[in-house]
């Protein structure tokens, strides 16, 4: 968080965190092209020629003036494979929230494990508890014909206690609802640490 | 929550005094301060058509990126600096203290040498500022007004609307 007091503007990170191939950038994709041209910034992707997002995705919100504050929300999306599993504790230094995108595919269950796991561990070095940070967890792909139920899901996280969303991302199913619960959870930790 | 940057405004008018002085005696197109985590500070000189926002957000991954490589190298500390060399800009980043970073932009005409001397100067400067800064947050009074909560959400009523939905409604549970 970085609160700017001369230019009333405060500035938090959230980061979509999750396996490879789970919908994270697709998240951001859907917002840059639904959002209004002056409620955010152009879209950045570090990607490699494979199309596959090598260090991170960025793009930044603003809600405009509140209250005489300013505030803005710089998003990004951490590289879901594993061996650019260093890239993603870079990414999440400083966050002040995750958005933790799970994919309901059957074939991507350890993959969210490892992810969901690799989110708290690195959460932990940087002295965070993961089970008081603000995530919100977003079950995405919820149109597969054989996506696991939401039940199993959940359990093979343990991500009880962290507000839930179903989304289809690639829609916009979801997208909107993840992020808003996001930036009111990020905003409420903000206002406590102020 | 990672621990809050809050700048006062007392700090922000000496940061801006150094990085104009900064920008002025290297001849630099412009300079910025941002923070590790990506979030712009403060930048001056003329910037044009420049994204400074996603520009911030590149450049502190680019020095956490070489941090990593200092680590697995064998380095104990971060790399202090970097130079990117282009054909008509260059670009000299600057590590301010453990949270910060500075980085300078500038035509290929300037001598490295004096962005060099200048941007150590500007970043011992900076580091003061950042040791003073860390005792002022503490004394940092609430600066929410009444009524933020309910106007938070009007906002995000209109700019993240639930009619975007294109099929079925989302579950939300907790």
């Amino acid at each position: 968080m970085f609160i700017n007091w001369k230019q009333r503007e405060i500035k938090l990170k959230i980061v979509y965190y999750g396996a490879s191939l789970c919908g994270k950038t697709t998240n951001l994709e859907f917002l840059h092209a639904n959002l209004p041209a002056h409620a955010r910034s152009e879209m950045v992707s570090l990607k490699t020629r494979e199309d596959r997002t090598i260090f991170f995705d960025f793009l930044e919100i603003q809600l405009g003036e509140i209250k005489g504050l300013k505030p803005k929300f710089s998003l990004y999306t951490v590289p879901g494979q594993v061996y650019y599993i260093a890239s993603r504790k870079l990414v999440l230094q400083g966050a002040d929230g995750v958005v933790f995108v799970v994919d309901s595919a059957p074939e991507r269950r350890e993959a969210n494990i490892e992810a969901w796991n690799n989110l708290h561990a690195n959460l932990r070095e940087f002295g965070i508890d993961p089970n008081t940070f603000p995530i919100i967890v977003q079950f995405n792909k919820r149109d597969l014909p054989n996506a696991l139920p939401l039940d199993e899901l959940r359990r093979s996280i343990h991500c009880n206690g962290h507000l839930q969303v179903e989304a289809i991302a690639i829609q916009g199913v979801g997208v909107f609802e993840s992020l808003r619960p996001a930036i009111k959870a990020v905003m409420i930790e903000a206002q406590k640490h102020l | 929550m990672p621990k809050p940057v809050i700048l006062p405004e007392a700090h922000v008018e000496r940061i801006e005094q150094i990085l104009d002085e900064l920008c002025t005696k290297t001849r630099a197109s412009y300079v910025f301060l941002a923070d590790i985590s990506g979030q712009l500070i403060h930048a001056r000189g003329i910037v044009g058509s420049t994204d400074l926002v996603t520009l911030a957000a590149l450049t502190a991954s680019n020095m956490a990126a070489t941090a990593e490589m200092a680590r697995q190298i064998g380095e104990s500390q971060p790399f202090h600096l970097m130079f990117h060399e282009g054909t008509k800009r260059n670009i000299y980043l600057s590590q301010v203290g453990k949270s910060f970073l500075l980085a300078v932009v500038f035509n290929v005409e300037v001598q490295i040498g004096l962005v060099r001397l200048f941007s150590k100067r500007a970043t011992e400067e900076l580091t003061a500022l950042a040791e003073e800064y860390e005792k002022i947050v503490q004394q940092t009074p609430l600066m929410m007004e009444a009524g933020f909560d309910t106007a938070l959400d009007e906002a995000l009523d209109t700019l993240l609307p639930s009619a975007k939905q294109t099929s079925g409604k989302p579950i939300i549970v907790r």
